[in-house]
């Protein structure tokens, strides 16, 4: 079932997350911590807790009680936006959680209304899968998968853990239609050489000793 | 008086002649030669570097004044209520009215602090 995306859209998404890989200066092998692709794009993130002394009814009841239904929003005021999350989560879910929110404006989708007027939240279906598929490409870049799943001998903990993100999404990763997608994977260094760094996967092992731990774990 | 970029009005000017020519932010990106992430930086009230400053004036054809000016005073907005700001949420699809209730609230506060320029 993955990716439920075109192929074509969803090598978009793969061609994207590689160039957001190469402004900060990563490679598609390397661990992406969305925390630094967020200040590179001056986003702002504010762990929910921020908010205590003003909500403290409503901080406790989202990082307690209802903690695992809430995981961040993107508030928009005009063109601006910044992200507060949940700090209530785990480190892999935070990882997941912001690389989705980034794939919204990486992805250029237009934010919508909160609730609708029955306060049920709103949800385009379309939008909300294109950025799952995005946060994917983010942190595991197809291009990367099968050279880093080699290395790590076919052990998904072990390379859930190079990329720190949850197996869950390694998992979905690998099982990517590679068929589909991976076939304009190698137009890439064509598409987004033009004078830039090229990400590439053959770095991987060379790289191996500059890969930074994960920030998070 | 200081001299600056005027972020919101070269940002407005960007967004006017991309969205008429039916580009995304990338395409203008790509069509520039500059990364897309320039554009969501401005987006959040940085200024361009000025190399970028002259690819962007370029583009627009106007010449490098401008977008430069003195601060101006900030314009008046009319804050939104929650039902109107606009937002990506991440959480369950059933959410509890409690629980959305208390992310407005969260949203609401957030959307104050924000500072317009």
């Amino acid at each position: 079932m993955v990716p439920m995306l075109s192929p074509k859209r969803a090598f978009e998404c793969e061609e994207i997350a590689l160039e957001a890989r190469a402004d900060i200066g990563i490679r598609a092998g390397d661990l992406l911590n969305p925390e630094i692709l967020a200040d590179h794009l001056a986003i702002e993130l504010r762990p929910l807790v921020l908010y205590s002394s003003d909500l403290p009814d409503e901080v406790r009841h989202l990082t307690e009680e209802a903690r695992s239904a809430f995981s961040a929003v993107m508030v928009y005021r005009k063109r601006k936006r910044m992200i507060v999350y949940n700090p209530a989560h785990s480190p892999r879910r935070h990882v997941n959680t912001i690389a989705h929110e980034l794939a919204h404006v990486l992805l250029e989708h237009r934010p919508t209304k909160l609730l609708d007027s029955t306060g049920s939240r709103i949800w385009i279906a379309a939008d909300e899968e294109e950025a799952d598929y995005m946060a994917g490409a983010l942190l595991v870049p197809l291009s990367a998968v099968e050279a880093v799943m080699d290395r790590m001998e076919g052990n998904l903990v072990d390379a859930a853990e190079h990329f720190g993100v949850s197996e869950n999404l390694m998992g979905h990763r690998v099982e990517v239609d590679r068929d589909s997608v991976q076939v304009e994977i190698s137009e890439l260094d064509r598409l987004v050489g033009g004078g830039r760094p090229v990400p590439q996967i053959r770095s991987i092992e060379t790289e191996a000793a500059s890969i930074a731990p994960p920030l998070l774990a | 008086m200081r001299r600056e970029i005027d972020v919101s009005a070269l940002y407005g000017a960007l967004d006017s002649k991309r969205s008429a020519r039916d580009l995304s932010w990338r395409g203008l990106a790509k069509e520039i030669g500059l990364s897309s992430s320039v554009f969501t930086r401005l987006a959040q009230g940085r200024r361009p570097d000025f190399e970028s400053y002259i690819q962007m004036t370029e583009w627009l054809g106007v010449d490098l004044e401008r977008f430069i000016g003195g601060q101006r005073p900030t314009e008046t907005e009319t804050e939104e209520t929650v039902a109107a700001i606009s937002a990506h949420l991440r959480a369950d699809e059933s959410l509890k009215p409690e629980s959305a209730r208390a992310i407005e609230k969260i949203v609401q506060a957030a959307y104050e602090e924000m500072a317009e320029d």
